[in-house]
Order: structure tokens, then sequence, then C-alpha cells
């Protein structure tokens, strides 16, 4: 008999389950997981490391601070989601990349400046949510 | 000992939009037409592979249903893309392994079912489920290539600007009005750097290929154009940092298409790539080795990659031109590279192309860069 046993629950999240979001006294924090034979980090979760094949996974709470690799803000998307929005992919330290919401001005954000996460905002009534968000930590000039 | 492949017939509808036409119904007359170039009959072909993106259950048995031909060995392949490109591959290797002596290979998409937008993408992806969209997955790459190598939005815009300048001289084409770089940058805005003319259009679209046996070719077609490589890769999954300003997948599949090939990039006469967006086409000129790293905008605006040019690319009018029915793509791009090959191409022919590439990538899936990667290799 195979075990099966994956961390993620469509049911309870069609987008992110609720356990890779902790609270934390500064507001939230992302939970991957870190393979304990490689080392590798991994999010969002999974049932077995892609780089050794490794069912022997713990949860990791990631760094909150990151540096912002590219974005792209959206003006065209099914629905229910309500554009503009901004997305773009967080390299965070311990070698991992998030797809990621961002906030604030488009227009003050910049190649590799440095971002942080905060919970997201309520969203508009019908419309979608980002599960969690980043955003820029220090003020740039535009 | 795997036998040579050639193509003996192509046949392609024109891409545009057929809201009222079944995926069948724009399948079967590019089937016949393709048939009808290479003077087979349906009795002649010993299997059949159909590619399709979105189209649904049994795309092949529904197209060659209409056609008398269902009741052969029907393969229905899904790869993203680069389905149409992937079912050549298979029909390729079915050939080549000595299975069957011809069979047929189809590419086929109504994205018009849609009802406009972004192509719709796996919603159990969790980037997707979170508001990724095709256009900005591109445009991110776009955006840290324009960061990195110093190209401005007036420069992607140029590359619409030669799309069109192609694409006008081709009857199959979706978009054949040419444009100006003031007004792909006035389009409206789709994913930021992106606007609307920087994007593929959406639309509907079938394109179908025969393969022969090469050494039983000439008894079909005057001017049988052989398969030199065929190849397919799949994307590397990363959870951690990539590189999106070189596409890893496209280098890696062209490195491996050209030793297959024996051929290298300088050899490469006319190309047919995935420009689904316009950065896009810069970063494979930069990957096929065409250029060096970095050099792609120079490239462009040489004036080498136009037709008159030392290696024109996208001759059809591209995906950003032509259109992109999505697993229609890498069948029409077959069509236009053999057409070339064999000089058909009236106003739009590379004089004296002997070698031609096409390229098809996909991709949509959290981790990949790109899912999946098929280069094919022509000559004469």
């Amino acid at each position: 008999m195979i075990e099966f046993d994956t961390p993620l629950v469509p049911g309870a999240n069609a987008r992110l389950s609720p356990d890779h979001l902790r609270p934390t006294a500064a507001g939230v924090a992302l939970v991957g997981q870190r393979c304990q034979d490689c080392g590798r980090t991994l999010f969002p979760k999974t049932g077995i490391c892609p780089g050794c094949r490794s069912e022997n996974l713990a949860d990791a709470e990631l760094p909150a601070q990151g540096t912002l690799y590219s974005w792209s803000v959206v003006y065209a998307a099914p629905k229910p989601w309500r554009t503009p929005y901004t997305i773009g992919y967080v390299d965070l330290a311990g070698d991992v990349r998030v797809f990621s919401h961002i906030a604030g001005d488009p227009a003050t954000l910049r190649v590799g400046m440095p971002v942080a996460l905060s919970a997201a905002p309520e969203a508009d009534d019908g419309a979608a949510a980002a599960p969690f968000v980043f955003q820029p930590t220090a003020k740039e000039n535009a | 000992m795997m036998r040579e492949v050639a193509v003996i017939g192509t046949g392609m509808i024109r891409f545009g939009k057929y809201p009222d036409v079944s995926l069948a119904d724009l399948g079967w007359p590019a089937a016949r037409q393709a048939m009808d170039d290479a003077g087979v009959e349906p009795e002649d072909i010993g299997a059949l592979f159909c590619g399709t993106g979105l189209g649904g259950p049994m795309p092949g048995q529904r197209i060659f249903g209409r056609l008398g031909m269902a009741g052969l060995p029907i393969i229905n392949v899904e790869n993203a893309c680069s389905s149409g490109s992937s079912a050549l591959n298979l029909g390729h290797t079915a050939i080549a392994s000595g299975r069957y002596d011809i069979v047929m290979v189809m590419g086929v998409e109504k994205l018009t079912k849609f009802n406009g937008g972004p192509i719709p993408l796996e919603k159990e992806d969790w980037e997707v489920a979170n508001g990724l969209v095709m256009p900005a997955l591109y445009a991110m790459r776009a955006r840290r290539y324009m960061h990195e190598h110093g190209a401005t939005p007036e420069q992607l815009a140029g590359v619409v600007v030669k799309s069109r300048r192609h694409a006008a001289l081709n009857p199959d084409a979706q978009l054949r009005g040419e444009t100006t770089v003031e007004e792909v940058l006035a389009s409206r805005m789709i994913a930021d750097p992106f606007t609307l003319f920087q994007c593929c259009p959406t639309g509907d679209g079938a394109a179908a290929v025969v393969l022969c046996a090469a050494d039983l070719a000439s008894r079909y077609s005057p001017r049988p154009v052989k398969v030199q490589a065929s190849h397919v890769a799949s994307g590397h999954f990363e959870s951690g940092p990539r590189d999106m300003t070189v596409p890893e997948i496209t280098v890696r599949c062209a490195a491996e298409t050209y030793e297959e090939a024996g051929l290298g990039p300088e050899d490469i006469d006319v190309a047919e790539v995935h420009d689904a967006f316009t950065s896009a086409e810069l970063m494979y000129y930069e990957a096929f080795g065409f250029c060096r790293r970095g050099e792609a905008v120079q490239l462009l605006e040489s004036g080498a990659t136009s037709l008159g040019g030392r290696i024109p690319v996208n001759p059809s009018g591209g995906l950003l031109s032509k259109g992109h029915p999505v697993a229609a793509t890498g069948a029409a791009q077959v069509v236009e590279v053999v057409r070339q090959l064999q000089g058909r191409c009236g106003k739009r022919q590379v004089e004296g192309a002997k070698v031609g590439l096409t390229h098809a990538t996909g991709g949509g899936i959290s981790g990949f860069d790109h899912g999946v990667c098929a280069i094919h290799i022509f000559t004469v």
C-alpha cells in the first residue's frame, strides 16, 4: 500500500492552502519546505523534492525580505481578477523564488529593489484576492 | 538504422477569427490541401498525428472523420504551444523507425471559443491561480532583458514593424496591415511593458504536413524537403532563481538539434521562431546563435533578420502577425519553411534558401521557465 500524503489541500483553498501562511508579530510569514536530504528550499509545498526525490521535507519559514527580480502590471486577465494589478518574482535568501503580487505604486518599482512581505489587503467584493503581497521597503527615486 | 524522412505535402487555412466554424471544419481543409499537395490519397497514409493545445478530446477523430479517414491509428498530442511540432516529432519517429511509410501531421486550434483575452492556463497551477497570465510572464522576461541590455520600448516595437511588413506579403496571415513604432506603442496596454500590438493575436487556425520515407518521396513530390533534425526538449523544474533573459530550454534544444543536423547557426537560411511577444523574438536570435548575447536589437536594426537580410526570421509574419492558434503554430511554421525551401513563397521568398529552421516553445506552468520546446531543421 502506497501512502499518499500531500500537504496541498485544494478543497481548503483552491489557490494556496492556508498552512503556507503563518501569523507573526510582524504580520505574516511564508511557510515553505526545506528538503532534509539535499537542503533545497521549496515554495509552495510539495510531497517530494524535485532535486533529490526525497520525501523527507520539513516546513520552513521563509525570509520576509527579498529582491524584486522583475514585474509586470497586468491589464488583461480572466475574471475574477480586477485589473490593473501588479505581479512579480521575488528572490528570497535561501535560494527560493516566489511569485507574488506586488503592492505600491508600479511607477516606483525597480529591478533588484528590496521588497518585504506583508499580509494581503482585503479584496473588493467578488474580485480575486492575492494570498500575500510584497512591497518596496525603501523609498526609491523615480 | 533510422530512415530519413521528407515532407512531401503542406496545407494550411488562413489564420484568423472563425467563431462560427467548428474545430473539425477548421482542420479538414488544411489536411486535404496537404494531401493534394503531396499527391497522396487517404489510403496511402499509415497514421495520423494531431496536435491541439486547447481543442478538447479527440480532435483528430473529429477532423479525419470528416475525410473518411477515421479507422487509421490517430494519436492526439497535447504539448501546449509545441503541440503541433511535438506531433511532427512523433510522426517523424514513426517513419524513421520503419513502422509507416507515410503519415500526416496536423496542428489545429480554435481560440475564438474563449471569447478573447489571454489564453486560458491550467487553474490548478498555483501561479496561474494567483493571477499569472502568459503576457505578464513574457513581460517580466522583457523587463529584465531591457534592464540588463538597455533595450527600449521603441526597439521592442521594431519587432512588430518588421513582423507586419513580412505578413503583408503573406495571404495566410491574420494581421496583414503594416504598422509603425508609434502605432505599436500607442495601442492599449496588456501587460506592462507590452502593448496590444506586441502580443500575438488570438485566433483560429489549422495546418497539416504529409511526411514520407525519404527514399520513397520522389514517387509523390517533385520537390521533397528533407527533415534534417527533429527534436523536442522539456524544461527543467527550478524552485530557485533562474535567468529569465536566457531561454535555457531553447538554448539547450537548439544545441541538441544543431548537433543532430550536423549544422550550425551559420548554415540557417531562414527561420520561423516563437515570437509570441516582441522580446521573445529578440531573445531567440541570441538563443539560436544568430547573434551574441545582448546584441539582438542590433541584429534586428541591421536588417539582417528582415526579408533580404542575412538570416530572415519569421518571413511569414510569425506568431505576432500570422497569428498564434496554439497548436497550429508549430505545423504552420513547417508549412512556411518547407514552401520557402521549395521556392513557392512569392513576394516573401527568401532567395536561394536551402536550410530552414522552425521553433515552437510553450509554457505557463510554475517552476518552469518554459515547459516544452520543439525545433526542426529542414534541408533541400
